[in-house]
């Protein structure tokens, strides 16, 4: 009985004496299949993420045109020129408003269509289709589209407010240096809103059921209930959401170029559109180089503040 | 404190049934347990009774209402969930109070009872901490405290200790019991596991399928099982249930040529067949050629008991022995039945004789 009460001497080598030697050929072979399955990854980085992002650093220290890159180089003259370029820097703060304007618009908006989807207790799915034609409609179509809306002559807005007699004159909304902006953000509210909806849709779908009926005990409903249960449980969610929408704003070319072209004058001049013109118009690629990488720095600024957000609420929750 | 009275209630899913019109009362102060095996309908009726699910026919009395058309939140009935159910972004503390802020209980008032529950529960030193850094037993317990903190009329527990370990659930079982009677307040309790039902309950309530199968105490329950099914689910290790035609004399001749003796008045049913039942503690070792012989194949020990399994024609019998014994697989033994401790089925419809002899 002795030897049962022992617990059996146990060994990191396996019984055969050549144990390690195996285990090492088979670790290298691991490590050798690791990296052939990572290698077309890195590979793809390398081609269409890194060699890109040196090459911009270094075009963006260097004179060049569209017609001849690398004509010589200027140092950190392309920043510093920037830097003072009224307007550049004006693009960067009105990138900054409309991204965060359309965001948190979208971040609304979409919030209140996925609650109304996911209260509907009838017809759900052609809901949920009917919200994705926005998204599905080519950007280019979206804009030529709010373009006849907001047309002066022949606007759908523009009759409406004469029919209502709001308005005794067609007015050029797009044309107008106040209004111009707003219905650029209003555009873009719309197309995005939908998709949204729709993450935010399947974000409250996860949402675990007893919590709410815990909830519903304890005597919450309505606007309590969203407050108190349903807003902090989706922040995680919605944080993501909403720096992915950051992102998508901050990159807006398709909507300005058809609507407004950036005009009038620079109402509605966003850095994509900005430095669109110093590269394509301007022909300068080394400031448009230079100009992109500030404008990088900026997007990543204004979107740490939501990441750390979203890391400190997904962290609450788990 | 309320009593709740559940009148003819069904309840269906679309086009299935899954609760045929039960009818429970339980008293004010009273804690009943509601077991039955998975898809019985317990957990529905619960929820039934706290408002979750909508009554299909039938009518649920808390107190002197109606309350089919009351919402959960007007009900004042506090849920404990299996899962728990706490708030994940909100501190005990807040997880405790958000029922009470719902109600709009002044601060101080919430911070008494708070305070008082947390005692009650041992979680003073956790009140600022979130679900997430707390045990499975601590969890649970604030689950508890926030339905204590509420002061509602009624408890409904959903098989609220199934996501612990063995030894918590004995240790938490205690506890509820203990809360139960301290409070006095009416429990609704549901679980599969019969052990934690006949250790908690004044009343247990079996389900099958959507039916109750009996309501009684433990005690009777056990005792006096009211059909086959109750008998085998009540009561571990199960009771052994054997075929056999009832004799005129008292006996019963089982399969395998065994004849035992029984205690009840079953003279008039001579030649009916009839499942004997017979819960293995109730079986006892005798002496060689009295009894009947049984060849031992498997001996299980616990420590505390230990139990025998042989065949008996071509059913399984256990016997559970509370004295050390040293039998050994490949023994055979000989055991007797206690004539008044024996169970008599009708064979064909499963239900217990009565004390007048009728199924």
């Amino acid at each position: 009985m002795a030897e049962l009460d022992t617990a059996p001497q146990r060994t990191r080598e396996g019984p055969q004496a050549g144990g390690r030697w195996v285990g090492a050929l088979t670790r290298d072979r691991r490590r050798l299949i690791g990296w052939a399955v990572v290698m077309p990854l890195i590979g793809g980085l390398i081609v269409f993420a890194v060699y890109p992002f040196i090459y911009l650093i270094f075009l963006s220290f260097s004179d060049s045109n569209l017609g001849t890159l690398f004509r010589g180089w200027v140092g950190a003259e392309h920043y510093t020129d920037s830097i003072g370029q009224a307007k550049f820097t004006s693009s960067l703060l009105r990138s900054i408003v409309f991204a965060l304007m359309t965001t948190l618009a979208s971040v609304i908006l979409g919030v209140c269509v996925a609650l109304l989807i996911d209260r509907a207790v009838k017809g759900r799915q052609i809901l949920r289709t009917l919200i994705l034609l926005p998204l599905m409609t080519p950007p280019i179509t979206v804009a030529v589209m709010w373009q006849l809306l907001l047309m002066p002559k022949g606007g759908w807005l523009n009759s409406f407010l004469m029919d209502m007699a709001l308005f005794s004159q067609p007015v050029s909304f797009l044309g107008s240096p106040t209004m111009a902006f707003p219905f650029v953000c209003l555009a873009d509210v719309w197309q995005w809103t939908p998709f949204i909806a729709l993450m935010t849709y399947a974000a409250l779908q996860t949402l675990p059921e007893d919590i709410y009926e815990a909830a519903k005990l304890d005597g919450a409903s309505g606007p309590a209930m969203f407050w108190s249960i349903t807003l902090p449980m989706l922040a995680p969610a919605l944080l993501a959401i909403a720096v992915l929408k950051l992102v998508i704003a901050f990159k807006v070319f398709d909507l300005v170029f058809v609507l407004t072209g950036g005009g009038p004058g620079q109402a509605t001049t966003v850095s994509s559109f900005y430095i669109y013109r110093v590269a394509i118009q301007q022909f300068d690629i080394g400031a448009a180089a230079a100009q992109t990488l500030m404008f990088a720095v900026v997007v990543g600024l204004v979107t740490i503040p939501f990441t750390t957000a979203h890391d400190f609420a997904e962290k609450r929750l788990s | 404190m309320a009593s709740v009275e559940i009148r003819n209630i069904y309840k269906s899913f679309g086009p299935v049934e899954v609760i045929h019109g039960i009818d429970v009362e339980i008293a004010d102060k009273e804690l009943v347990v509601l077991v039955g095996p998975s898809g019985c309908g317990k957990s529905t009726l619960l929820r039934m009774i706290a408002g979750l699910e909508d009554i299909t026919a039938g009518e649920i009395s808390i107190g002197d209402t109606v309350v089919n058309r009351v919402a959960a939140k007007d009900r004042n009935i506090a849920m404990v969930f299996q899962s728990y159910a706490l708030y994940p972004h909100m501190t005990v503390y807040r997880n405790m109070s958000f029922g009470l802020r719902m109600r709009k209980i002044p601060k101080d008032e919430q911070d008494r009872r708070i305070k008082w529950a947390a005692e009650v529960l041992e979680l003073t030193d956790y009140l600022k901490r979130y679900p997430r850094q707390l045990s499975g037993g601590q969890r649970q317990r604030v689950a508890m405290g926030r339905a204590l903190v509420r002061e509602p009329i009624a408890f409904l527990f959903d098989e609220p200790l199934s996501n612990l370990d063995a030894q918590l659930r004995v240790q938490m079982r205690t506890e509820i019991r203990e809360l139960h009677q301290r409070l006095q307040t009416t429990m609704i309790y549901v679980t599969h596991d019969q052990v934690e039902a006949m250790t908690l309950a004044d009343r247990i309530v079996v389900m099958r399928d959507g039916y109750i199968e009996q309501i009684g105490a433990p005690e009777r329950v056990y005792d006096r099982p009211a059909n086959t099914f109750v008998a085998g689910f009540i009561g571990s290790p199960q009771m052994n249930m054997l075929p056999g035609k009832l004799g005129p004399d008292g006996t019963i001749a089982l399969e395998g040529g065994v004849t035992v003796r029984h205690a009840e008045s079953l003279e008039a049913q001579s030649g009916r067949s009839v499942l004997y039942g017979i819960r293995p503690e109730d079986l006892q070792l005798v002496g060689e050629g009295e009894g009947f012989e049984l060849g031992i194949d498997v001996v299980e020990t616990t420590g505390r008991e230990i139990e025998l399994f042989g065949n008996l024609g071509s059913r399984r019998i256990c016997v559970l022995l509370q004295a050390r014994a040293s039998v050994r697989p490949g023994d055979t033994v000989w055991i007797s039945p206690a004539p008044e401790r024996a169970h008599i089925f009708d064979a064909e419809s499963g239900v217990r004789f009565d004390a007048n002899g009728q199924a």
